[in-house]
């Protein structure tokens, strides 16, 4: 398995050992859901085409809260943790943690 | 292997094993995670969360870690460092049968540890090698450098000039409040000087406070 893989797997399982993933996830959804219901009744009400742009916007604006919490501890962490000495020192190159850590980040938010 | 052993806590030990054996490019993962634990003891370990396993366990958690991909040289810093007596016996014991299959660099300022483990010490003081031995051939060759201090009263650096002892007395250090150091090699004195130290000292007028 490539480098990449290997630490994009690593970090994505990391996610979900604690409860708090899920948490957001749930937390997320909810104000996604409620955003689009609002929005759906909205136009109903008025006779206007559903368009789901509206809907699309408010999930930009949630991108901006819930990006830090997922990617803000990626390297902090194993800094503090000392763990980052292993993974430089590992026959791996930067560039490949830091793209794996990238990739497990993006699939952690899709 | 530092210090500080750098693990994840919240992963299971097998899987962080098999993580580190993916990261080196070890061709046959399984066997050589299942053989690194075994080596290690830590076989019955293997499903729990590293979080919730004990120093010493971590350490060896670590040093199966560092023996997935077989390497020829495994440095180890303060191996047993924070374990508890019985810990640091087995991870000692762990090391001893790494021996052989592996050229095991140990640094460490435990001295009893050493002697019981190493077959070739290096002294480094100031970032400079100071001795390089067999633990037997350096305590031998340590044997006859030791000293004697005396605490006395008076004019040290006349009276141990005319004492008898004086060829032994390799240095006098003055202390505040008319007292002298006076320090003895005791490889280098005569029995007949020896034996007889306080009443020669007592001879010269020599008052004694105390030995250091």
């Amino acid at each position: 398995m490539p480098n990449i893989l290997v630490i994009a797997k690593r970090e994505l399982q990391s996610y979900f050992v604690s409860p708090i993933a899920y948490v957001a996830i749930a937390v997320y959804l909810v104000i996604a859901g409620f955003i689009f219901v609002l929005e759906m009744s909205g136009m109903a009400q008025y006779g206007e085409p559903p368009s789901l742009r509206g809907e699309f916007g408010t999930m930009v604006f949630l991108l901006l809260i819930f990006a830090p919490p997922l990617t803000m501890r990626l390297l902090a962490e194993e800094q503090r943790m000392g763990t980052l000495e292993l993974l430089l020192t590992a026959p791996v190159q930067d560039w490949e943690v830091v793209l794996g850590k990238f990739l497990a980040s993006l699939g952690g938010y899709c | 292997m530092p210090e500080t052993v750098p693990l994840y806590p919240e992963m299971a030990v097998a899987d962080y094993l098999d993580f580190m054996a993916a990261l080196r490019h070890v061709s046959d993962r399984k066997a050589a995670v299942q053989h690194a634990m075994e080596a290690t003891h830590i076989q019955d370990r293997a499903r729990m969360n590293i979080g919730k396993l004990s120093k010493g366990y971590r350490q060896r958690v670590g040093l199966a870690q560092a023996l997935l991909h077989d390497p020829d040289v495994l440095i180890l810093d303060e191996p047993t460092i924070g374990l508890d007596p019985r810990q640091i016996i087995e991870v000692r014991e762990l090391i001893k049968s790494l021996a052989g299959q592996h050229t095991i660099l140990l640094s460490t300022h435990i001295l009893p540890e050493v002697e019981q483990v190493c077959t070739r010490v290096l002294i480094i003081h100031r970032g400079k090698l100071v001795a390089e031995d067999t633990p037997q051939n350096l305590s031998a060759r340590l044997h006859g450098s030791e000293r004697i201090g005396l605490q006395i009263s008076g004019d040290g650096p006349a009276l141990s000039r005319r004492s008898p002892l004086c060829r032994a007395c390799s240095q006098s250090e003055a202390e505040d409040n008319g007292r002298y150091q006076v320090s003895f090699a005791p490889a280098k004195m005569s029995a007949r000087n020896w034996r007889p130290l306080s009443s020669t000292a007592d001879g010269d007028s020599w008052r004694w406070r105390q030995s250091v």
